[in-house]
């Protein structure tokens, strides 16, 4: 065997379904879920179909393939990012900008969700806005890293999405004290 | 998103593999593999690890990737030169160059050598220097 295929699906299927269905259909397969070190494995297979003398240059290829399409990816992040905040601007109007002690978080937050945020009716109003607010920043949030999260919520950090609620809160709350 | 990898014989192409998983009621997206799309898969793999980790990730895939290429090129030194079925097949940065009888000396090569023994079990010249040699083998994971 030596035809390589690479098959995507929902997250509901695994190896096994597929050698299944394939096997149904009298096709002889192996299978095996995508992982890091499958990854490796397979790109080494691919490297090992070259003539012997080639496949220095094929590995230098793949690595050099592997970190444009990387790079790319952060490219496509960042522009990610300060599309979104483009967008908060065009939106929601003035930005202010929250930074973490020593600088290495920067949220621009639009200051109208502060107040509102500050002058909510009640705690589900003011739930409602937080979680309003933490999606639209989502795209920044995201590229905060745990250790860095970890630092700037201390105590309160949970190693879970609803950090990133927690840390909203908490800028409001930095940017209202800073604000009045 | 599940990601899988499917060798099959020379007959089956992808057009087969999806008419087999549409019958079955799984809906996926089939594509041939090569040299540049398996490193576009190993970059999206890599990319999502969180963003402090994806240094790290990628480091280990070439390793991992490594250490596949010296099993597979012990294992055609072995078929190219009978005689070494057993001992340990020494491989530099892909190439085999060397037998040994056992796992031994690693004095005698540079830092970042393999030693494949007949099992496929490689182990990675670690210490020392270009010069004086390595410090120790290690096996690796």
């Amino acid at each position: 065997m030596n035809r390589r295929h690479v098959i995507q699906t929902d997250d509901s299927v695994d190896a096994a379904d597929i050698k299944a269905a394939l096997e149904a259909a009298g096709i002889y397969a192996e299978a095996q879920p995508l992982h890091l070190q499958a990854a490796a494995k397979v790109a080494a297979a691919e490297i090992a179909d070259y003539p012997a003398s080639q496949q220095s240059n094929a590995r230098d290829k793949l690595i050099a393939w592997m970190d444009e399409a990387l790079d790319a990816v952060d490219d496509a992040r960042l522009k990610r990012i300060t599309d979104s905040i483009e967008k908060l601007k065009r939106d929601h109007g003035e930005l202010a900008t929250w930074r973490c002690e020593g600088g290495y978080i920067a949220l621009d937050v639009p200051t109208a969700f502060i107040t509102s945020i500050a002058t909510a009716a009640n705690d589900a109003r003011r739930d409602i806005e937080l979680r309003t607010l933490t999606g639209l920043l989502l795209p920044q949030l995201e590229r905060i890293t745990p250790s860095i999260l970890q630092g700037a919520l201390g105590a309160e950090y949970a190693g879970n999405r609803g950090d990133y609620e927690r840390l909203v809160a908490m800028v409001c709350r930095d940017l209202l004290e800073r604000h009045n | 998103m599940n990601r899988h990898a499917v060798l099959t014989d020379d007959t089956v192409d992808d057009a087969a593999l999806l008419a087999a998983l549409e019958a079955a009621g799984i809906e996926a997206q089939a594509k041939p593999l090569h040299l540049q799309r398996a490193a576009k898969m190993a970059a999206d793999i890599i990319s999502e690890y969180p963003a402090d980790q994806r240094e790290h990730a990628r480091d280990k895939l070439i390793t991992w990737m490594d250490e596949a290429l010296a099993v597979a090129a012990a294992r055609r030194y072995r078929s190219d030169y009978p005689g070494h079925d057993d001992g340990v097949v020494l491989v530099w940065q892909g190439e085999a160059y060397g037998w040994k009888n056992e796992l031994r000396d690693p004095q005698h090569e540079r830092p970042g050598v393999y030693a494949v023994d007949a099992d496929g079990r490689a182990y990675l010249a670690m210490g020392g220097n270009d010069y004086d040699g390595a410090e120790r083998w290690e096996a690796t994971p």
